[in-house]
């Protein structure tokens, strides 16, 4: 009997099991996938017309060929846009070697409207509105600095006016730039040997989207701050956007046993601001972003217990986004030690 | 005329009269020894010609009887057999009808006056079933008896699993307390438990219902044809009604199994006056573990414990008052919960001192509660007087204290809540002025308070003991009231001896946030006799429904909301057509046909590319609005006399949903259109002491939304493009009866759920995905195996 129980115990526990299976599903129907590249104010349109399944054997130049697309602006018709190649630097950064491009530039309140044909797809068209330009009035911040520890935390206060009368999205973010003549010069925050984040932290309240009880009771509410919001609250006002951002920079330094951490802040430090006014559009692909992430559904989906989200698209018989964002910048200097003059970021020249 | 004479003649007259009324009665001869009572009315309902009908647990007191008759009326053979007892008896057309003597006529189970005749013969487990005389297509109705004798899971009798095992009802996600109505959702389901509507009917994820079986008297369920007093959802309505406390003596009995335990007691505080019954059902396994957490922590390290608890209860209670011949008083209530708490304390070691304490709470349930006067005005009108008040919470917290080296200490505290507060005045009057009509009509009105999304956010500093707010964010503050009013009036026609027609009309209204929708849902029954075994049936029903609950996920979650209809979001409707034969050759057997076509309009669902869990987004704002329509045909044959009693059923149904927004605007299957269910139940009583019960299930497999990788975001969904394997299961369930010797009834159950481990996959991922050919490597998983349980309950 001692020796009967603990096997049937066993054989009732390992009873409940999985099994794997080869299915097959329903083709998925050929679509064209659209990509804003760029679509403000004041700047020539650039978009992407992409199959939503291409990959290495995709031939873009026979794809370019086949494809139209027609602009209309304001319910007037614009025309066919030409393709243009990406400079040769920049196309291993996109997916798709070239671009539909417009003469004409946007204005604040342009609705915009595409439509795409492509031989052996569907034609898909898709429309949205040009945002207003929301400048930025005043940004002040506070620094706090750490030489020993490297850490550097900023509280910053943004100022801007929301437009009376229009519902309007906006987002924000910072990027640092930094130098040292330790490192190796770079454009991002993550410096040769150095390394830190980009996160923003406690989101001013106008952020509606943050982690909910169920982030906190799954332990993931650090991946739920976001750094988008609506004008449901501040509609028409000038209102001071307060956010925070902290880092510690670290780098490893030394030989054989003396190989270990070190803490120090870098000679250079410059902290990109940008607000974004976007079109809805834009808006809810982030909130199609946000609502994915979370251990909750993403436990879920994994373990076929829910359907997964499906991304925002506003394109008829297609997919992606037609969205447009504005944005607006400003660089804070904070540490001006400059070396390798030669070096630095042509948009900070 | 000479006096004398006329006093003669009279005297002669009066006799004869007397005796063409004594030969009116039918004369009955029998013999029996130590025989049955039911056996004795078998015998009495051969030769009298009438049938014979009785409330179930009327007879369950009488012992064997030993009696001879030789050509003697029937009034003087009842009376040789019930004199003892309270039990009255009359004859209305063909029927002998038996009843309790002190019960009004319109108590809760004794209902001639009020009801037709054919009615109170379906709902006794009678000598003869008369599911052919019943008038609704698609009504079901269980006795808490038959819902014990479904085998389950854990031994734990479940009122929604033995819905399930019903044709034209798909039981969704195995294990769960998911009930999908003619190609319904989940939430088209109304639960009424003496008049009180239920929100939250299943505990731990689903597993089990908020229904306690030993409360459960009888259970009536419709899923054809809605009388018109039925408002609110549009798949299907189980009216639940308690047990009555015994007016004369007390009973109760307790039961363990191994995940929970219930009582139950009843009994007279004034006799034949004032009653009460008491049960309760309580999940035990927190019991267990808290000491065992108490015995871990001691060996954890120091400062660093760890708690968790979860626990389920449902508590009904029910006070019955005889006020008078006239006057009834009931009073019920009900609270069912889940209960959900962790906490720990995390502590890193020096010189990296981070100190962590959090507490999480989910609790969520239904408190209910209602008062029902009966007043009855003459002999053919009834007066039904109700108020009831429902209380459904879903409620989840957290907090947590945290301090590291850098900063000081701080408090942060998430909540969300859910709510509904539900008050109902409502008033029936039912008018019988011959068997040819019954008028019902009533109005009701109802106030409900939501708070669908109620959010709070707080995060302090603790300074000294002190905690200093930094930030406070509230959401959804504001409840929102709404009102719904319904004015009903039916009539229950008999205008040939063959042929009931059931004309009813329902007016309702709904107001919230200076949004009013007003429809108007007539409801139409035919039902043709052709003769005592056959009948036909038609009807057409239309329902209106001001709320909806759309899950989140494929389970019974505490965040899955109640949403009421707003400006954005329209009531849901739904119009059914349905018609059916039945046939019954004896009292024995009986068998029915019915085919159905069910269309919905203004169903709710998500948007794909929204947040399905409470978010800052405004929840009528992720809604998206389509069509669903279903179809099929449902056979069911019953046997419920004998050794051997159950039914076999069989459905072929089709469902489907038309969203403009989903699945690129083209038709999808819904995600439970199981084409073929067949369910077969059957109890066997060997004796006296040994039943076995079982049951077999099989099913097409539900379908699934499959992607060819696991991401939580993909950038096309196709909706349900994939279909689970076959389902089939077969439960196992055998009841040991034993008497002790104070006559009290000891039961031991013994249960296999899923005897011959079928492994049938519940839930399915994508594991790997090969480009090449196209296909979905998937891993399926089975949940439950083979699970042996036991139970004992003992009674008395």
């Amino acid at each position: 009997m001692k020796k009967i129980l603990p096997l049937a115990v066993s054989l009732l526990l390992f009873s409940s099991c999985w099994k794997d299976v080869w299915v097959d599903l329903e083709e998925t129907p050929h679509m064209l996938t659209v990509a804003t590249y760029q679509l403000r104010a004041d700047s020539v349109i650039r978009l992407g017309i992409l199959p939503a399944e291409y990959d290495y054997r995709t031939n873009w130049d026979s794809l370019r060929q086949i494809t139209q697309v027609r602009l209309w602006v304001n319910g007037q018709d614009y025309g066919i846009m030409p393709a243009e190649y990406w400079p040769i630097d920049a196309t291993t950064y996109t997916p798709c070697p070239y671009y539909f491009i417009s003469d004409y530039k946007p204005q604040e309140g342009d609705c915009i409207r595409i439509e795409a044909a492509c031989e052996g797809y569907e034609t898909i068209s898709a429309e949205t509105q040009i945002p207003a330009v929301v400048p930025i009035e005043k940004l002040d911040y506070t620094c706090v600095t750490d030489t020993t520890t490297g850490y550097i935390k900023l509280d910053f206060r943004l100022t801007f006016s929301d437009r009376p009368e229009t519902a309007d999205y906006y987002a924000y973010n910072i990027i640092p730039f930094m130098k040292d003549s330790l490192g190796l010069p770079m454009y991002t925050g993550y410096g040769y040997g150095y390394y830190g984040t980009n996160t923003i932290e406690e989101a001013d309240p106008i952020v509606k989207f943050r982690p909910n009880t169920l982030d906190y009771l799954f332990q993931s509410e650090e991946e739920r701050y976001v750094n988008f919001f609506d004008d449901s609250e501040i509609s028409g006002e000038t209102y001071t956007l307060q956010y925070s951002y902290s880092t510690r920079f670290s780098y490893y330094a030394g030989m054989g046993d003396r190989y270990e951490e070190r803490h120090k802040l870098p000679d250079t430090l410059y902290i990109e601001t940008n607000l974004t006014s976007m079109s809805q559009d834009n808006y809810n692909s982030y909130i199609a972003s946000w609502a994915a992430q979370g251990f909750l559904i993403q436990g879920m989906v994994e373990t076929g217990l829910a359907d997964p989200i499906e991304e925002y698209s506003n394109v008829n018989n297609g997919l992606g986004v037609l969205g447009s964002s504005n944005i607006c910048t400003q660089i804070i200097t904070l540490f001006p030690k400059q070396y390798h003059q030669n070096s630095t970021p042509d948009k900070l020249k | 005329m000479i006096p004398g004479k006329r006093i003669y003649l009279s005297i002669v007259l009066l006799f004869l009269l007397l005796q063409s009324i004594k030969a009116e009665e039918p004369l009955v001869t029998f013999s029996v020894h130590n025989a049955p009572i039911e056996q004795v009315l078998l015998q009495i309902e051969k030769q009298i010609g009438l049938h014979v009908s009785f409330e179930s647990s009327l007879l369950t007191d009488i012992p064997p009887v030993t009696l001879s008759m030789k050509q003697e009326t029937l009034s003087i053979c009842l009376y040789e057999l019930f004199h003892n007892y309270e039990i009255d008896w009359i004859i209305f057309e063909n029927y002998l009808i038996l009843k309790r003597k002190d019960s009004t006529f319109f108590a809760q189970r004794d209902s001639i006056k009020l009801i037709s005749l054919q009615e109170f013969i379906v709902e006794a487990d009678s000598l003869r079933h008369a599911e052919v005389l019943t008038d609704e297509p698609g009504k079901e109705i269980l006795s808490g008896s038959q819902i014990q004798k479904i085998p389950t899971i854990l031994s734990q009798p479940d009122l929604i699993k033995g819905i399930q095992l019903l044709p034209g009802v798909a039981m969704g996600t195995e294990g769960m307390s998911g009930m999908y109505v003619r190609g319904g959702n989940n939430d088209e389901n109304l639960f009424l438990i003496d008049g009180m509507p239920v929100y939250q009917v299943s505990h731990v994820g689903g597993l089990f219902s908020a229904f306690n079986p030993d409360a459960v008297d009888k259970l009536s369920f419709y899923k054809g044809f809605f009388p018109a007093k039925y408002n609110g959802r549009l798949s299907s309505v189980t009216d639940i009604q308690t047990k009555q406390g015994d007016m004369t003596k007390f009973h109760g009995g307790i039961g363990i199994g191994l995940t929970q335990g219930n009582v139950f007691l009843e009994g007279p505080l004034i006799k034949n006056k004032l009653s009460f019954h008491f049960s309760m059902r309580r999940s035990w396994a927190d019991l267990i573990t808290a000491p065992t957490f108490a015995i871990i922590n001691r060996r954890r390290a120091k400062n660093m414990p760890f708690n968790a608890r979860y626990s389920f209860h449902d508590i009904n209670a029910r006070v019955d008052y005889l006020h008078s011949d006239r006057s009834y008083w009931t009073l019920s209530l009900y609270s069912g919960d889940d209960l959900f708490r962790m906490s720990l304390t995390d502590r890193d070691e020096p010189p990296a001192y981070t100190y962590q304490k959090e507490n999480y709470k989910v609790r969520w349930g239904n408190f209910a509660a209602a008062l029902n006067w009966n007043y009855k005005i003459n002999e053919q009108l009834n007066s039904k007087f109700t108020a009831s008040y429902t209380r459904y919470l879903s409620k989840l917290f957290y907090n947590r204290e945290r301090q590291n080296d850098e900063d000081a200490p701080n408090y942060l505290e998430s909540g969300t809540v859910s709510s509904i507060d539900d008050g109902r005045l409502s008033w029936t009057l039912t008018y019988a002025p011959s068997f040819r009509h019954r008028i019902q009509g009533g109005i009701s009105t109802r106030l409900q308070a939501f708070r669908p999304e109620y959010m709070e956010f707080i995060q302090a500093d603790i300074i000294s003991d002190e905690i200093a707010i930094t930030q406070k964010h509230e959401q959804n503050l504001i409840r929102m009231i709404g009102n719904e009013t319904v004015l009903f009036l039916s009539d229950r026609i008999r205008p040939v001896k063959h042929l009931t027609i059931d004309a009813g009309l329902s007016l309702s209204s709904f107001y919230l946030k200076h949004k009013l929708y007003v429809n108007l849902s007539p409801r139409l029954s035919f039902r043709y006799l052709w003769n005592k075994n056959w009948s036909a049936k038609l009807s057409y029903s239309r329902m209106s429904q001001p709320m909806h609950l759309i899950p989140a996920t494929y389970l019974d979650l505490p965040t899955d909301i109640w949403l009421p209809s707003t400006s954005k979001v329209k009531p849901s409707i739904s119009d059914q057509l349905s018609a059916g034969i039945h046939y019954s050759p004896n009292r024995t057997y009986s068998f029915s046909m019915e085919g159905y076509y069910k269309h919905m309009q203004h169903l709710a669902d998500f948007k794909t590319w929204v947040g399905r869990f409470p978010d800052a987004m405004d929840w009528d704002d992720k809604l998206t609005e389509g069509t669903g329509r279903s179809y099929g045909a449902e056979w069911m044959l019953r046997k419920e006399q004998g050794k051997l009693t159950g039914w076999i059923g069989y459905t072929l149904a089709w469902a489907d949903r038309l969203f403009p927004e989903i699945n690129d605007g083209k038709r999808f299957p819904s995600r439970y259109d199981n084409r073929h269910k067949l369910n077969i139940v059957a109890s066997y009583r060997f004796s006296k002491k040994v039943e076995l019960n079982a049951s077999w299930i099989y099913s097409k497999g539900n379908w699934m939304s499959l992607n060819n990788n696991e991401e939580s975001i993909v950038s096309h969904l196709k909706r349900n493009n994939y279909q689970l394997p076959d389902y089939h299961r077969l439960d196992l369930g055998l009841n040991i009866f034993h008497t002790t010797k104070k006559g009290h009834t000891g039961i031991w159950n013994i249960s296999i759920y899923n005897a011959y481990c079928r492994q049938n996959p519940v839930i399915a991922w994508p594991d790997d995905y090969d480009s090449e050919s196209g296909q979905i490597k998937l891993k399926q998983l089975c949940i439950f195996p083979i699970i042996p349980s036991f139970s004992y309950t003992y009674k008395f």
